[in-house]
């Protein structure tokens, strides 16, 4: 009779390993979902449970530019004040040719840039 | 067949005068293997010639149980003298075992897998034994005889471990010439969780085989290439996270290039199913199900 060390010995999801899987490792799991959707089904509303899913704010943002939620996302970006998130949020709008969002991210780079002087 | 006379005067004029070629011919001929197998071993003379002649005339007629009775005889193995001596120190064992190692040889390019086993456990050389059988398991199709072999195989390693500390605690250290350690105690252990795991993925897999569209993929095992890993990891880590987890380990995978192939193919039949294009059923409650069991994971430090 074949006795299995794996379940007598060794308790499951209670070992540990070098490493495990932290939230941007989750995250980037999810976004990589959040593209394929996005691109074969963008219709569907499932991204917004896979958004609501993400563990880091930066990767909501990009979750949103992947649904093309650009303004979801511009708000989120502003919240976090990232400049670098804006220029690529801003990037994205002149591709799609959403006026409004970059006028809105140019805006907020202006005055930011401003408030350095 | 000469009469016994006629056949005591060949048998003189060929050992004065004659060489191995005449002598083995004509003791094998008249079915006297043991005298040939004395022949060959008292004489000294190389393994090829023993292969050659004996292990292959054996092999053809099936003798193959008689000369491994034979060499029980004329050399004391090892193991059967060894207990209650402080120092292995058999001469017979020294000289027969080349040549049981040579016949073992001699299978193992033959892929006589099967032969090879009974030598080796005839030797007790038991880790090799537990490897050929992994080789026979590579080798059959069939589902049910390939978890006997992996049963066997799981036994003769840890009868092989058994035996080692039998040596160790006796303080007997074999000399490098007959020592057939051919894997150290640790990669003996990894070959023994790597066939509970084996087994386990199994007992997982056969009742899925006819839903999974790889083509091969009956045939993939953890034993097989980095490959064929992924791939099962890939498969089964999007039904039980646990085992998935465990091959990724076992294997030494790449986890997140694992997890984003299987979290892509959830995907796609998640689209297939979206657009009707196939008749997948994943919903996004297969996928949530999937990330919580992740998260578990993480959480738990797997």
């Amino acid at each position: 009779m074949f006795t299995n060390r794996h379940l007598k010995g060794r308790p499951r999801l209670t070992r540990v390993t070098q490493e495990s899987l932290s939230t941007s490792q989750s995250d980037a799991l999810v976004l990589e979902l959040i593209e394929l959707l996005a691109q074969h089904v963008p219709e569907e509303r499932c991204c917004d449970k896979l958004i609501a899913r993400l563990g880091e704010s930066r990767a909501q943002v990009r979750a949103h530019m992947l649904c093309g939620k650009l303004k979801a996302a511009y708000l989120l970006a502003v919240k976090l004040g990232d400049l670098e998130l804006i220029r690529a949020l801003l990037a994205e709008a002149e591709r799609v040719q959403s006026k409004n969002v970059a006028a809105l991210c140019l805006k907020f780079l202006e005055s930011r840039a401003n408030e350095g002087k | 067949m000469p009469n016994k006379d006629a056949q005591q005067e060949c048998i003189f004029y060929l050992e004065r005068y004659g060489n191995t070629h005449s002598s083995l011919s004509y003791y094998l001929k008249y079915k006297m293997l043991e005298k040939a197998c004395r022949h060959v071993i008292d004489r000294a003379q190389t393994h090829t010639i023993f292969v050659d002649y004996i292990v292959e005339h054996c092999l053809r007629l099936s003798l193959l149980p008689e000369l491994k009775q034979i060499l029980k005889k004329i050399g004391t193995h090892l193991i059967f003298t060894l207990f209650g001596t402080d120092s292995y120190t058999d001469p017979n064992m020294e000289v027969t075992k080349p040549y049981l190692l040579a016949a073992c040889k001699y299978f193992n390019q033959k892929k006589a897998f099967k032969t090879l086993v009974t030598f080796q456990v005839f030797m007790k050389d038991y880790v090799r034994a537990g490897l050929t059988c992994i080789k026979i398991f590579m080798e059959t199709l069939d589902a049910q005889y390939k978890l006997k072999c992996l049963e066997v195989a799981k036994g003769y390693f840890e009868e092989g471990l058994k035996l080692r500390q039998q040596l160790a605690l006796k303080g007997i250290k074999m000399s490098p010439e007959v020592s057939t350690e051919v894997l150290h105690e640790s990669d003996v252990n990894k070959y023994l969780n790597r066939i509970d795991l084996q087994h386990e993925l199994f007992q997982f897999l056969i009742p899925r085989y006819k839903d999974i569209s790889i083509e091969g993929f009956e045939q993939f095992t953890l034993f097989g290439n980095q490959l064929q890993r992924q791939a099962l990891a890939e498969y089964v880590i999007l039904h039980d996270v646990d085992l998935g987890m465990d091959i990724i380990d076992d294997a030494k995978l790449d986890r997140m290039s694992v997890l984003t192939a299987s979290i892509a193919n959830l995907g796609k039949s998640l689209i297939a199913t979206i657009t009707n294009k196939a008749d997948s059923s994943v919903d996004m409650k297969r996928i949530d199900e999937f990330l919580n069991a992740l998260k578990v994971c993480s959480l738990t430090g797997i």
